[in-house]
């Protein structure tokens, strides 16, 4: 049996009310690349980030090298021997690349007061070397690389500190082939040094060909730990979910199905990250939008709602004859959004579930010159009992509610009022299996309506299971459009998106 | 759940009283101090006429403290205010233009405060101290001319009946905006998520200079007040008066960085107990200069106690 390198025991965590963890147990042992996969919202990334000494647990014990570890933040926890790359950005921008590698360890290239600017970068560029990447020259700002690269020199960072134990958390999506082929040799090398490696994906055939063992989570519970042996798709699938992924979770029919009318339409349109995109929204239609994250599918998503407008070409709405401008145009025009950052662009945090449902509806909550408390209740209440949302009184902050009830809150905005057209950037980031498939449901009842959806994800699976049709963006362009059918799979998407 | 709920309630309530509570305990705390002077008749006048420019000026303020700014022109808006109403009713003899002088002039500096404030993209406070720079700079070299006087004749305007007839009428007015109107739910809304506002349809421009427009007007009516008071012009009318008003804002519970959390309330209890602490503290034989110690030591607790900290580096 080889050396424990992490073991964890009845580890406990809530987020207000909701449980995100329940009497996790499980242990990393060394040479293992250790594979954790669930759905979101299941409690992989609070595990991982728990370790990493982002947050810290509300109970339970861990033990790293045999010894009780409780990192009280990340720079304890590197100095412990645990590194972590996240899903989101973790460089900064305007300094170098070896600024960026030893970010808080600059001291060790001091002297007397003086920075060895020029040892440090020799350093750096070592570091790179020695992880085999090419072409990224440690004195260069950080800027002129892409972001692909940019997660490879995280990676490197994350190595510089010599870690017992490796967290990868969901970086392979930012990555191309060749990217997560030095990804996959970098594991490997940790591995067979006798060190471990966890490593956080929502992609289950990658999972199952580079993990020796793979753990299963699900609403915070860990369902299964299986070796190599007896790993099977079908079977990982159903642990994840808890039940069979057909039937009521995407829609059922597999026809392509919209009316002729079109509903918004962007002709020519170019920006700083765009160029020529033109497509048509039709009645009744769910379009989905798929590409990489920084590939602009997001800025679609805020052309067509008017936070930004096109330098060249426009976005226009032949039904009424109108152009999108800015928001305040676009609701007139009945077409609604939900931004993908919904903390930061859509949610007033520290404010009432009551007063984010009714921002934009002041105007049908009024008796005469007065803005009525009690219709503002009544109106609350309503969206509230239609999207379920969980909380226990409508006064309570949004702040406190989950991610999937934020979701909800945000969603909501746009059941009260009349929408035509409705925008949702990544509708289901963050969001819990149950609310997932509420929302699912809600869209295919919404086109039934003859509603316009404009679906942007960076889920493949989502877009194929909901969509009438598949744009993939690729570097600011289209790059390909795809019919809904029962043949479409995501390699398909991922060779037109890479 | 139900302790969630029931803490969450609680929380509530503690936040709603608090100011309320602190009126209470500072009248009771001097009515005590002083052997009960602070609350004889002749007093009551006194209080009156010490809290009406604050509360005043603090109900018209509570919009652009809602939306997470302040306004530091307040105090030059009111010294130019009071210079502009005495020439006009020396040049006119008459009362009423006097008036309405001084409501336009704080209503267009108002309405140019606003602008500035969407037009330069700097530290929200800053458009406004530049504005008050400017007024000072007005008064001061007005006021190295001469002093400006008004005839006596104009003190039957300096009238307490009035005063709170007036008082309770722009009162009625800012409430009504504040709680029952767009105004205040969207200025509310900027301080809570500006970028989530705009995102909805709230035209930040539109509102945050409706904002400023009203604390030009309610400073206005203050000045106005003032100039039938005092009846005398120098250059330095007026000056420190915004920092009051803030000081009392804070007293009365309005967060520094707006939101959810202003209330209407905070102007009313926060001009009172502003006003009850100065003058409670001046019948107890402190020095003017102990008086402003004291109220700043307390800002300083306030405030501390009112900014939200987190802890911890990353969120998730």
């Amino acid at each position: 049996m080889a050396e424990t390198i992490i073991k964890i025991s009845n580890m406990d965590k809530s987020f207000g009310v909701v449980r995100a963890l329940q009497q996790v147990n499980f242990s990393v042992g060394s040479g293992e690349i250790h594979g954790l996969i669930g759905e979101n919202g299941s409690g992989k990334s609070t595990v991982s980030s728990i370790i990493a000494g982002m947050q810290s647990a509300d109970s339970g014990e861990m033990e790293f090298l045999g010894k009780p570890y409780q990192p009280a933040d990340t720079v304890k926890a590197t100095e412990a021997g645990v590194s972590m790359v996240v899903q989101e950005m973790g460089t900064i921008s305007g300094i170098t690349v070896a600024e960026n590698l030893f970010l808080g360890r600059e001291h060790l290239f001091c002297k007397a007061g003086f920075m060895n600017v020029g040892k440090m970068n020799r350093q750096a560029q070592e570091l790179i070397d020695q992880a085999g990447i090419e072409n990224i020259k440690a004195s260069d700002l950080i800027d002129y690389y892409s972001f692909e690269e940019r997660k490879l020199i995280e990676i490197v960072r994350a190595l510089s500190s010599n870690p017992r134990l490796l967290i990868i958390d969901e970086t392979t999506t930012a990555l191309s082939l060749n990217g997560r082929n030095i990804l996959y040799r970098i594991m490997k090398e940790m591995a067979e040094k006798g060190n471990s490696v966890l490593f956080i994906s929502h992609d289950l055939e990658e999972l199952m060909s580079i993990c020796n063992i793979l753990t299963v989570l699900r609403d915070g519970i860990i369902i299964d730990t299986i070796p190599k042996e007896r790993f099977d798709a079908e079977d990982i699938k159903l642990k994840m979910v808890g039940r069979e992924i057909k039937g009521d979770y995407y829609r059922a029919d597999y026809a392509c199905t919209f009316d002729k009318e079109v509903r918004m339409r962007m002709e020519h349109v170019c920006t700083h990250v765009l160029y020529d995109i033109n497509l048509e929204l039709h009645k009744s239609e769910i379009l989905g939008i798929s590409g990489l994250s920084e590939s602009g599918i997001h800025d679609i998503g805020r052309l067509a709602y008017g936070i930004e407008t096109p330098i060249y070409g426009k976005v226009s709405l032949p039904e009424i004859g109108s152009e999108v401008k800015n928001p305040l145009q676009s609701i007139h025009d009945k077409i609604g959004y939900v931004s993908k950052d919904r903390d930061k662009e859509s949610l007033i945090l520290r404010d009432s579930i009551k007063n984010n449902i009714l921002i934009n509806a002041y105007d049908r909550v009024k008796s005469g010159p007065f803005i009525s408390g009690k219709k503002e209740k009544k109106f609350a209440q309503e969206q509230i009992d239609f999207l379920r949302i969980k909380c226990f009184d409508m006064t309570q902050f949004v702040s406190t509610l989950s991610g999937g009830n934020k979701q909800k809150v945000a969603f909501s905005r746009w059941m009260g009022v009349d929408t035509d057209v409705l925008i949702l950037d990544c509708p289901t980031r963050g969001v819990d299996i149950g609310v997932k498939s509420a929302m699912y449901q809600l869209m295919t009842e919404l086109k039934k309506q003859g509603k316009s959806l404009l679906v942007i994800s960076e889920e493949m699976s989502e877009l194929i299971g909901m969509c009438d049709r598949i744009l993939v963006v690729k570097d600011g362009k289209i790059n390909g459009e795809f019919e809904r059918s029962q043949d479409l799979t995501e390699q398909k998407i991922i060779q037109c998106m890479i | 759940m139900k302790n969630a709920e029931k803490s969450h309630k609680m929380n509530e309530r503690i936040q709603e009283l608090a100011p309320l509570i602190g009126l209470i305990v500072v009248v009771v705390f001097f009515q005590i101090i002083c052997q009960g002077r602070l609350l004889t008749s002749k007093n009551i006048v006194v209080l009156t006429n010490q809290v009406f420019y604050i509360l005043m000026i603090a109900m018209g303020a509570i919009f652009v403290y809602a939306h997470g700014n302040m306004d530091i022109s307040i105090g030059g808006m009111f010294g130019v205010g009071m210079l502009v109403g005495t020439l006009v009713v020396n040049a006119t003899d008459s009362i009423l233009a006097g008036l309405l002088a001084i409501l336009a002039l704080c209503t267009v500096i108002g309405v140019i405060n606003g602008i500035l404030q969407d037009n330069f993209r700097t530290l929200p406070f800053l458009p406004s101290l530049c504005m008050m720079f400017v007024l000072r700079g007005i008064l001061t070299f007005a006021g190295n001319i001469k002093t400006y006087k008004i005839s006596n004749e104009y003190a039957v305007y300096d009238n307490t009946i009035l005063k709170i007839a007036v008082l309770i009428l722009c009162g009625a007015v800012s409430f009504y905006l504040f709680n029952y109107t767009k105004v205040g739910k969207f200025n509310k809304a900027i301080g809570g998520n500006p970028v989530a506002a705009a995102q909805l349809g709230v035209n930040l421009t539109k509102y945050k200079v409706i904002a400023f427009t009203l604390t030009g007007f309610y400073t206005g009516v203050a000045a106005f007040f003032s100039m039938v008071r005092t009846r005398s012009v120098t250059g330095s009318s007026g000056s420190g008066t915004e920092f009051n008003v803030m000081i009392a804002l804070i007293y009365g519970g309005m967060s520094l960085s707006g939101g959810s959390k202003s209330r209407f309330s905070s102007a009313i209890y926060g001009a009172l107990i502003f006003t009850v602490l100065g003058n409670g503290l001046t019948m107890s034989g402190f020095s003017t200069g102990m008086v402003a110690l004291i109220k700043a030591i307390i800002f300083m607790i306030l405030v501390y106690i009112s900014t939200e900290r987190t802890k911890g580096a990353l969120p998730r």
